[in-house]
């Protein structure tokens, strides 16, 4: 790979040097005409992947009192006081696509360890997208790509980590592959361990609130280029 | 330039013909990966990745040659028909100017757009507005001015009495490192966390520590060599330290950066706390500054009396680097040969907090990739995580 650069390229000179530079090229042999394309545009490596088709789901604790869930949920998962929580890519995503109370086994999808939002930080969650196979449920093929996810959780009004307020305190913390737990959008606290296209790892907030109270919601690329 | 470049006008799907004269755009940089290309636009990290014919058409783009005269060129060289190429570099031009990467060089000169405005951590400001204890203070020197702020007050009165008379009011606007302290809730205490402007340098249950590291980030940014010094390359990157004295570099979004320090040192590894990692261009060392470069060393000297030093703060010197672990964002980079692609995975790591990303860093990394052990992870899962340490630990010891 060669690893001449320009820094603010200078445009190469009209005439023998630009003839010049086709010349040596052709001579050796890099130059066999195929129609000249653009392979990527981006603004980060995480936007790399073009997906055809999408679907989307919500993983839910609470509704089913149920720590470990093996079926999707409703999506968008409960508000909690601050809203549907939805996450990025979801407007281009219709509702038609939402995969509810579908096995993860069809789905493609791994979730790992218990997912209880009163549970302390060394306890993480990951839920990953598959890569390869086959999954009836989805109705679209890999490699699935995850475009957005938030994580909505809720508290005790006396979560002294919460601006004061009475009766149940929710957050919303959303993140899409490229960010990291210094991006923005998780208020009041971060618990977003990593995010990429094809999993994603929380932490859980030690929530004050018994019990599980908590959803992810995820929209899915795939069909994936 | 042939009579047939001159005056055979092809329609294009667009509104482009073969009059067109292309110019590159105001910011965009070009990063060679011979036979492809990666066009970088400068103060937004956006890139393009150009396959071979296009990377041939874009050398060929200089503000002065139509598109017939480009076609006509290309196709004596390569033996495609004049027609064809003409078509096909319409068609790219065409996207390009679509793209924003190169303009009509007929219409008056735009200018070059300006960086977009510094990422603002929301979660960042949000803690503060809810932290009625916050205390700040400000260092100016030589014009430049630095901000360190704090949750809880303690850590901004240490530096304020390392600082001395170095220590005034917050100037606005200025580069900030922020301190947001742990809080006390029924499980226990959350970890300190410090940034510098929206890059968490490290977590630590300390507060002494989190004021060393803030005072050496003030020196770092009064500097200014992550911004200015083009003999070093600023990489958003962490970086651990081995038993050998050599260094891994890891991808600030990687999931090795969270691993615990205690599994680290499992594998003989130790982090090194770092606002950037810098690199020697010429010789690919990570480069770990003296720090008092702008402060002078007695800062330094009144906070480590006040607050002794563990070792786990850097230390200054410089080191091979052996290892970059690289979070490879989809399957397609893992697998890819294409060697635009290959710089195109680097960009996350010259890309800063504000969007701006120099080329000159890029092609450097690009480079000194070529001479490092990469490893790429795809996504997080504890096997992943477990893989990538192990391959890092299994280096170490060749």
């Amino acid at each position: 790979m060669s690893d001449e650069l320009g820094q603010d390229t200078p445009e190469p000179r009209a005439g023998i040097g630009r003839r010049t530079l086709i010349k040596r090229a052709a001579a050796a042999g890099a130059v066999a005409w195929t129609a000249p394309v653009i392979l990527d545009s981006l603004a980060s490596p995480a936007a790399a992947a073009s997906c055809a088709k999408c679907f989307k789901f919500g993983i839910q604790a609470v509704n089913t009192g149920n720590a470990n869930p093996t079926k999707t949920d409703n999506y968008p998962v409960l508000s909690y006081n601050v809203g549907t929580c939805l996450p990025n890519g979801d407007a281009n995503c219709v509702a038609a696509n939402e995969k509810q109370n579908v096995n993860f086994s069809a789905l493609g999808i791994t979730l790992t360890n218990p997912f209880q939002v009163n549970l302390p930080s060394s306890n993480q969650v990951t839920v990953s997208m598959a890569q390869s196979g086959t999954f009836s449920g989805a109705g679209c093929r890999t490699p699935f790509q995850i475009i957005g996810t938030s994580f909505i959780w809720r508290s005790t009004g006396s979560d002294p980590r919460f601006p004061s307020g009475t009766g149940d305190n929710g957050v919303c913390e959303r993140a899409k592959p490229g960010d990291s737990p210094t991006t923005g959008n998780l208020f009041p606290n971060n618990h977003l361990v990593a995010v990429s296209s094809s999993s994603v790892t929380w932490t859980m907030p030690a929530s004050l609130k018994p019990g599980h109270s908590g959803g992810f919601n995820f929209v899915i690329g795939c069909d994936c280029g | 330039m042939t009579d047939a470049g001159e005056t055979a006008i092809e329609p294009s799907a667009d509104d482009l013909d073969g009059r067109f004269v292309a110019r590159r755009a105001p910011g965009m940089a070009t990063v060679d990966a011979d036979p492809e290309a990666l066009l970088l636009h400068e103060p937004t990290g956006y890139f393009h990745l150009l396959n071979p014919s296009a990377a041939l058409v874009w050398d060929c783009v200089d503000g002065v040659t139509s598109a017939s005269a480009i076609a006509a060129e290309i196709g004596a060289v390569t033996g495609a028909p004049f027609e064809r190429v003409l078509r096909d570099t319409l068609a790219l031009l065409s996207e390009l100017r679509d793209a924003g990467a190169v303009q009509d060089a007929t219409s008056s000169v735009v200018a070059p757009l300006p960086p977009p405005p510094r990422e603002r951590l929301a979660f960042l400001d949000e803690r503060f507005a809810t932290a009625p204890e916050h205390a700040a203070l400000g260092v100016t020197m030589d014009g430049a001015s630095v901000t360190v702020r704090a949750t809880d007050p303690a850590p901004v009165e240490a530096l304020r009495d390392a600082l001395g008379a170095r220590a005034g009011d917050p100037v606005p606007g200025a580069a900030e490192v922020s301190i947001l302290c742990g809080r006390v809730g029924e499980v226990g205490r959350d970890l300190d966390r410090v940034y510098a402007e929206t890059v968490e340098v490290t977590r630590t249950g300390s507060v002494a520590r989190a004021a060393h590291i803030a005072l050496r980030l003030v020196d770092d940014l009064l500097t200014d060599v992550l911004a200015a010094d083009d003999s070093i390359v600023t990489l958003q990157a962490d970086a651990l330290l081995d038993v050998h004295g050599t260094a891994v570099l890891v991808d600030d979004r990687s999931s090795v950066r969270r691993v615990g320090t205690r599994t680290l040192a499992r594998i003989g590894l130790r982090r090194l706390e770092l606002a950037s990692a810098t690199i020697d261009p010429a010789t690919g060392e990570l480069v770990v500054l003296t720090p008092g470069r702008a402060l002078g060393a007695a800062p330094f000297d009144a906070l480590a009396a006040a607050f002794p030093l563990d070792d786990d703060v850097a230390p200054s010197g410089r080191y091979r680097v052996r290892t970059l672990v690289l979070l490879g964002a989809t399957p397609d980079e893992l697998k890819t040969t294409s060697p635009a692609r290959r710089v195109g995975s680097l960009v996350a790591l010259v890309t800063g907090g504000d969007g701006t990303a120099r080329s000159a860093d890029l092609a450097a990394v690009a480079r000194l990739a070529q001479q490092w052990h990469v490893v790429r992870e795809l996504g997080l899962t504890p096997d992943d995580v477990r893989d990538v340490l192990q391959t890092v630990a299994v280096e170490g010891t060749v």
